[in-house]
């Protein structure tokens, strides 16, 4: 790859990992299936027309270790997906309680709420726009995850959700690292979350995956989808814990290899090659170059662990 | 901590319910004219009808001064080129002057980055083929890299979808990456367009009103949603130098906070607000005492105005409020965007217009907005937003008349 420009943002060190996709719940899991060990469970789903979608889901039953399932009544599977991987990543840090006016949160989602933004259309298909449920028009919003995010652990400090489609985990990661210019912060929780819907799953499918070209062929080829959510907590540098630096690169040529295989296709899957270098930096310290591509031919974004 | 660097704005484009260019849409709010009416690009079954701020005739048809293709891209992302082709202009940036500047986009939406196609939805429901394109045209939609697309930029995109503060937060976080030196110049703003699905979703929440909307008012009932899109152009110091021009603005400070207490309902007491407006103050190394004006949220719901209407009547007691929301409708992920440009040329005529539909002071507020056009004397105004999610984001805005 040719880099044409680049600059770079302030360090942060990471010091809990919290993932949740078809693989399970665990960094283990997450490399084993990574290393090609253990394949997560293929779901299908039938498609219109016949045929049918394959997809990897996220189990998000092992929330309820956090939350009381009470709690979770009115929060629908993306956001419940958020919370299981924020959970995570506190529990990792051994984080019993943040301190809720020094602490921010970042999401990055391509595709937001998929699940309660088709039922609520549902609802006004299948009823009427008067019989339109609020509790889905209020889930569907791409910051939901945030927004349950910060009821539940009290987040009080910037709240942001990112959506840049291939690009939203490097995008959202430039605001996390951004944030670290406020002094009066200590910490930002970075996460991702992406949910599985057939309805994309069936339009992505037509082109070999969400990021294909879409205007040369339309042929249909296999593609399995995937879900899930990783979060990184984030505080400033310090000695003994992975850190993470980031670029702007624009970059002509091919990107770099990803986890497709193991995680499934959908927009946000960088943020677990992040999660997974920094399990592995932790351990090793070697420097890992995780690489976040735009597939609509937009700009490139490199992030660093050393 | 020490005050942030301020950072100059440069240009500003807006298309509103009020007007096809920024120009237009301060003649209209001057004037006190606003056009509530039910919507016409779509039908609705509902038995009342709740009239909407929509972008009709020719200025909604694609950007001014480059062409662009209706079918290809979503409706919001037409209006995004349109503010961000005026803004670029304003600011006499043309393509040769940008030429080896590192240009980067900033862009706040709720609708422009959502699938939710009827059409192709209603095909898909009923076990049709209805392909692709729906889903293709929503990626090929989003504002920030479309505006960065169009105009052949070369640096970072960012769309920020934190609901209804999503305009604001974009131009605090843009003026972060000119701040940063990541960027030389950084359009920062908002765009968002009307459709059935938030139409039915704000009436399914019984926040909108069957009438023209009456931000603050005693007898308020509700919003009236809108739609548009404003971009502001940030440059650095060091651009600015080079093309030897001076800036028509700052952003001088940026604020945001979470409420952490409800998915859609502010906080009682306005928390999230108050961490707001403490951040922004700090970054401009000010209190709230040189401000000479408030451009509020002021969405007219019962909930919103009470909440804004308390930290008012507070914190901020004595300084001269308003809401344009009025005239522009509530255009979501737009709408800070839309009042940030709004309040910077406020300042730059020294004349803040009147809070359209507030007649009674509502005695749980105490305070009544401004009602006409009202001489401002000082240089320095806060816009501030409000949002689903808890999200409250807080802009210091200065001209040097």
């Amino acid at each position: 790859m040719k880099r044409v420009a680049n600059y770079t943002l302030k360090h942060a060190a990471i010091k809990g990992i919290g993932v949740v996709g078809g693989f399970g719940s665990t960094t283990d899991e997450l490399l084993t299936a990574l290393q090609g060990g253990q394949k997560p469970q293929i779901q299908e789903f039938d498609k219109p027309g016949g045929g049918t979608l394959k997809a990897f889901k996220a189990n998000t039953s092992g929330l309820s270790a956090f939350m009381e399932r009470r709690a979770l009544r009115r929060i629908d599977h993306f956001s419940r997906m958020a919370l299981y991987g924020a959970h995570l990543a506190l529990a990792d840090g051994g984080i019993e309680k943040l301190d809720p006016e020094r602490t921010a949160l970042v999401i990055a989602s391509g595709y937001g709420a998929v699940g309660s933004t088709f039922t609520f259309l549902d609802s006004m298909i299948d009823g009427s726009d008067q019989l339109s449920s609020p509790t889905h028009f209020s889930n569907s919003v791409h910051n939901a995850a945030a927004a349950h995010i910060s009821m539940t652990l009290g987040i009080k400090g910037p709240n942001h959700t990112i959506t840049q489609f291939g690009l939203s985990v490097g995008s959202a990661l430039l605001s996390a690292l951004s944030l670290f210019e406020d002094e009066g912060l200590d910490r930002v929780l970075f996460g991702s979350v992406e949910e599985f819907s057939p309805v994309y799953g069936y339009a992505g499918a037509y082109a070999g995956g969400y990021a294909g070209d879409y205007s040369s062929d339309t042929a249909e080829r296999e593609t399995v989808c995937g879900e899930g959510a990783a979060f990184l907590l984030l505080e400033r540098e310090a000695e003994g814990f992975p850190t993470l630096s980031y670029s702007f690169e624009a970059v002509e040529g091919e990107p770099p290899p990803d986890s497709i295989n193991a995680l499934g296709e959908f927009p946000t899957r960088q943020a677990f090659d992040l999660a997974i270098a920094a399990r592995l930096v932790g351990e090793a310290r070697p420097k890992m170059v995780v690489g976040h591509v735009d597939g609509n031919g937009g700009p490139t974004m490199i992030v660093e662990m050393a | 901590m020490s005050p942030a660097l301020p950072v100059s704005v440069t240009g500003m484009g807006a298309i509103t319910g009020a007007g096809g260019t920024l120009g237009e849409s301060l003649d209209a709010i001057y004037a006190g004219r606003r056009t509530p009416a039910p919507p016409v690009r779509f039908s609705t079954d509902h038995i009342d009808t709740y009239p909407v701020l929509e972008i009709l005739g020719e200025s909604d048809d694609g950007r001014r001064g480059a062409e662009v293709d209706a079918t290809h891209t979503l409706r919001t992302t037409e209006l995004a080129l349109n503010a961000a082709t005026q803004a670029l202009a304003d600011a006499g940036l043309t393509p040769d002057v940008l030429a080896g500047r590192r240009v980067g986009v900033c862009a706040g939406t709720t609708v422009g980055c959502a699938l939710n196609n009827e059409a192709f939805y209603r095909s898909y429901k009923k076990g049709g083929d209805p392909g692709p394109e729906a889903f293709a045209r929503m990626l090929r939609s989003n504002p920030a890299e479309q505006v960065s697309l169009a105009n052949n930029f070369n640096g970072p995109i960012s769309t920020v979808v934190n609901a209804c503060s999503s305009g604001t937060d974009a131009i605090g976080l843009g003026a972060e990456w000119i701040r940063a030196g990541i960027c030389d110049v950084v359009l920062v703003g908002g765009a968002d367009e009307l459709c059935r699905f938030t139409y039915a979703g704000f009436i399914s929440l019984m926040v909108t009103s069957n009438e023209p909307c009456r931000p603050f008012d005693g007898k308020r009932k509700g919003l009236n949603l809108g739609e548009g899109a404003a971009f502001l152009v940030l440059e650095s110091e060091g651009s600015l130098k080079k093309r030897n021009v001076k800036p028509l603005a700052k952003v001088y400070g940026y604020g945001s906070g979470c409420d952490a207490h409800h998915l859609t309902a502010p906080h009682p007491e306005g928390q999230g607000l108050e961490a707001a407006l403490d951040r922004a103050f700090e970054q401009w190394g000010h209190d709230q005492r040189r401000l000479s004006l408030i451009n509020a949220h002021g969405t007219s719901t019962p909930e919103n105005d009470r909440v804004e209407g308390k930290v008012l009547a507070g914190r901020l007691a004595g300084i001269p409020f308003h809401s344009t929301k009025g005239y522009t409708g509530h255009t979501l992920g737009a709408a800070g965007a839309i009042e940030a440009a709004l309040t910077i040329s406020f300042l730059q005529r020294g004349v803040a217009p009147g809070t359209v539909g507030f007649k009674n002071v509502d005695p749980a507020i105490g305070i009544a907005p401004l009602t006409e056009n009202t001489e401002l004397t000082g240089n320095f105004a806060l816009s501030q937003s409000l949002a689903f999610g808890g999200s409250n984001s807080a802009l210091i805005l200065g001209v040097g008349r």
